[in-house]
């Protein structure tokens, strides 16, 4: 039986380069860096590190200022995406009348949440009796009824959620699906990372220092921030004649079976997940026209992923153009590949590519169709989106230009 | 959100509202119950069926979920005399209930005392919701899909919808799935030390497409396509590993067939008939 196909037809998001999509798009094909000096003061001991943050998220509909602002940030985040998302797809309103299924990839959501507890002088870590997760959570403050879960594939995550959400529409589980990932850091979260020396040292070039591809890069720069999407099957958008963003046409997944933290240098397991994405959409390589790659920044990371795109894309290489969005937003963890999504619904939207900025002297290990610090117009139909994550999680998220 | 587990015997009748959407079949299952105590000493204990190559020290910075999510697998391929090459394909999806306390406590005093030098980088690789997955995917050598499921109050059961409808069963043969749950939970003092008599409950399936040979059980996924069942209580789902295990395990003393029934709250109901009397193993610590 043919699979409906998937449409988004409406995205929540709060980002260091802005909370809409409007901002978001317009400051990412600006090739803006989004990356600021944080510092982490805990008693006479300092931490200083390159990221990037979200300064305020928006409040979300139906709550006043002192009841939202009172609720951790994370949760802010999760409440204002999902409810963006569902207001900018046009079923806010009527919310309460549908299934509404929600799938967050969360992958730290317990350390952070007893860490933030403990900091605002709960005892959940000591004591237990945690009664809800995030999605859980969030779902009952929308008022809404449906399957939810969290998904946690570390910096693949999101492209698990979304990949989940579209199957539940398939099987008719739910009338739409929200989907994404949120992260939001912490100052245990950027020590941790930072004594695993993944993260950029560079705090005297603070906006230079995220610089995927670039033979200078020394490490990754942490963001935080989320991106939720609506998803619903393209007979109803059609019916009820809602403008889509993209269509969600295929996913794929494998993994390296290699190490916790370090990715494969055999490009074959990464290469079977864009395979996978490819084949699952009906899309030949030749057919992509934008490939947002994982791409975080760091010696290896880089290198491993530039040899899988030539593996699977063979003489087709060259003409294919790569960025890497992670030069302007920092890498956002578990939301990366959300808002690596909401990058490639930009180039499908304003048929731009965005650039990788910071890309000055490429590394010839990464020899591939670079987008450096500019951005390029032409024509995307199809953008095809990496995210690789801890534990050897590769993912491959494929978005078609919606009819 | 009402919850139930309900034996076979004793289910409601499908209504007409209700179509089942997803089915698995269910090769093999086994249930483990490990005491924190005995973790320590498995920490060194590499399976046999692990790669030549994995270090000695590769559970040194693991999750205790993930030590237990490879003993329910090891205990499971030695009952049933499966080669793990021969499931390179097979996907691994773990559900861990609640993972990485006891390192949140002890890193949270070591960066209180010390500063960020002292927090290890191993924390969040090791005691995320992918950890026990990823763990898994690497020992047993798969290039399927990994990815880790749930990790609240709810985490079984999201697992298990997630084993019924996140893979496909035409481009992944097999799924391991695993769902992990301490009872009592560690509760830890501020070092992060556990005070209480913790206990790691475990329950791993092997699955495989709904009409596959050699099956001894069916997972369904039933869904009220009319949406009238969703059930207005705002409590949590709260299927519980050790309810299972302990249902399993009565189940198989008495040699007899275990249904389970979850009524969740959107109106979906998941379905789990399991042969107990064909369980090869049980292991209780």
């Amino acid at each position: 039986m043919a699979r409906p196909s998937i449409w988004i037809t409406g995205v929540g998001a709060a980002t260091p380069l802005g909370n809409d999509l409007a901002t978001f798009s317009e400051n990412l094909l600006a090739g803006k860096s989004a990356t600021k000096v944080i510092v982490d003061q805990n008693g006479e001991t300092e931490l200083r590190s390159p990221g990037s943050q979200i300064e305020s998220i928006p409040l979300a509909n139906g709550w006043i200022e002192p009841a939202f602002r009172a609720l951790p940030k994370v949760e802010q985040l999760a409440l204002w995406c999902t409810s963006a998302a569902l207001t900018s797809a046009g079923w806010w309103d009527v919310r309460h009348q549908l299934r509404v299924g929600i799938v967050l990839g969360v992958g730290g959501e317990w350390l952070h949440h007893w860490e933030i507890n403990a900091d605002r002088g709960g005892q959940n870590l000591y004591r237990g009796g945690e009664t809800e997760s995030l999605a859980s959570l969030t779902g009952q403050r929308l008022g809404v009824t449906g399957p939810v879960a969290t998904v946690g594939a570390a910096c693949a995550s999101a492209n698990y959620a979304i990949a989940q959400a579209k199957r539940w529409l398939e099987l008719g589980m739910v009338d739409v699906c929200l989907a994404g990932g949120l992260e939001v850091t912490t100052p245990i979260c950027r020590s941790g990372f930072n004594n695993l020396r993944a993260m950029s040292r560079n705090v005297d070039n603070a906006e230079r220092s995220s610089r995927p591809f670039d033979t200078e890069r020394d490490g990754f720069v942490m963001g935080e921030g989320g991106a939720i999407f609506l998803l619903e099957s393209e007979k109803v958008a059609r019916l009820r004649g809602a403008q889509p963003l993209a269509e969600v046409a295929g996913f794929g997944s494998t993994s390296d079976a290699f190490h916790m933290i370090i990715p494969s240098s055999d490009p074959a397991p990464a290469a079977g997940a864009m395979r996978a994405a490819l084949t699952d959409a009906g899309v030949a390589p030749e057919q992509v026209d934008y490939i947002n790659a994982h791409a975080t920044s760091t010696p290896v990371g880089d290198k491993a992923e530039a040899r899988a795109i030539h593996s699977v894309f063979g003489e087709h290489t060259p003409s294919v153009p790569v960025s890497s969005t992670k030069s302007m937003t920092g890498h956002l963890l578990s939301a990366a590949a959300a808002i690596e999504a909401l990058a490639c619904v930009t180039a499908i939207q304003h048929q731009t590519v965005p650039p990788t900025i910071n890309l000055e002297n490429i590394d010839p290990e990464c020899d591939l169709c670079h987008v450096p610090n500019v951005a390029q117009p032409r024509a995307v139909n199809v953008a095809l989106s990496n995210s690789f994550g801890f534990g050897g999680s590769n993912t491959t998220l494929v978005l078609r230009k919606a009819a | 959100m009402t919850t139930t587990i309900v034996p076979a015997d004793q289910r409601s009748t499908t209504t007409s509202d209700f179509k089942a959407t997803a089915a698995a079949g269910v090769q093999a299952f086994c249930t483990l119950r490990l005491g924190l105590a005995e973790m320590q000493s498995l920490r060194k204990a590499i399976p046999a069926w692990a790669p030549s190559e994995t270090p000695g020290h590769f559970f040194k910075y693991s999750d205790e979920q993930t030590i237990a999510a490879v003993q329910a697998v090891d205990r499971l391929i030695a009952s049933e005399g499966i080669t793990p090459a021969d499931c390179r394909a097979w996907g691994v999806l773990v559900a861990p209930r609640f993972i990485g306390r006891l390192a949140g406590a002890a890193i949270r005093d070591r960066f209180k005392q010390r500063g960020d030098q002292a927090v290890s980088p191993h924390t969040l690789p090791q005691h995320s919701l992918h950890s026990p997955s990823g763990a898994l995917s690497i020992l047993l050598g798969t290039r399927g899909p990994n990815a880790g499921m749930g990790g609240g109050p709810a985490s079984f059961a999201e697992g298990v919808l997630a084993a019924l409808t996140l893979f496909d069963f035409e481009t992944t043969p097999g799924v391991w799935f695993v769902a992990t749950d301490w009872d009592p939970e560690p509760l830890p003092d501020a070092q992060g030390n556990c005070t209480t008599a913790a206990v790691c409950h475990a329950f791993c399936m092997l699955l495989r497409p709904a009409s596959a040979a050699g099956l001894i059980g069916q997972l369904t996924l039933q869904t009220d396509l009319a949406g009238r069942a969703a059930a207005a209580s705002k409590t949590s789902t709260e299927v519980r590993v050790s309810q299972l295990v302990h249902a399993l395990d009565v189940a198989a003393q008495r040699k007899m067939s275990l249904g389970f029934e979850w009524q969740l709250r959107w109106g979906g109901r998941i379905e789990m008939q399991l042969d107990a009397a064909e369980r090869r193993q049980t292991a209780a610590a």
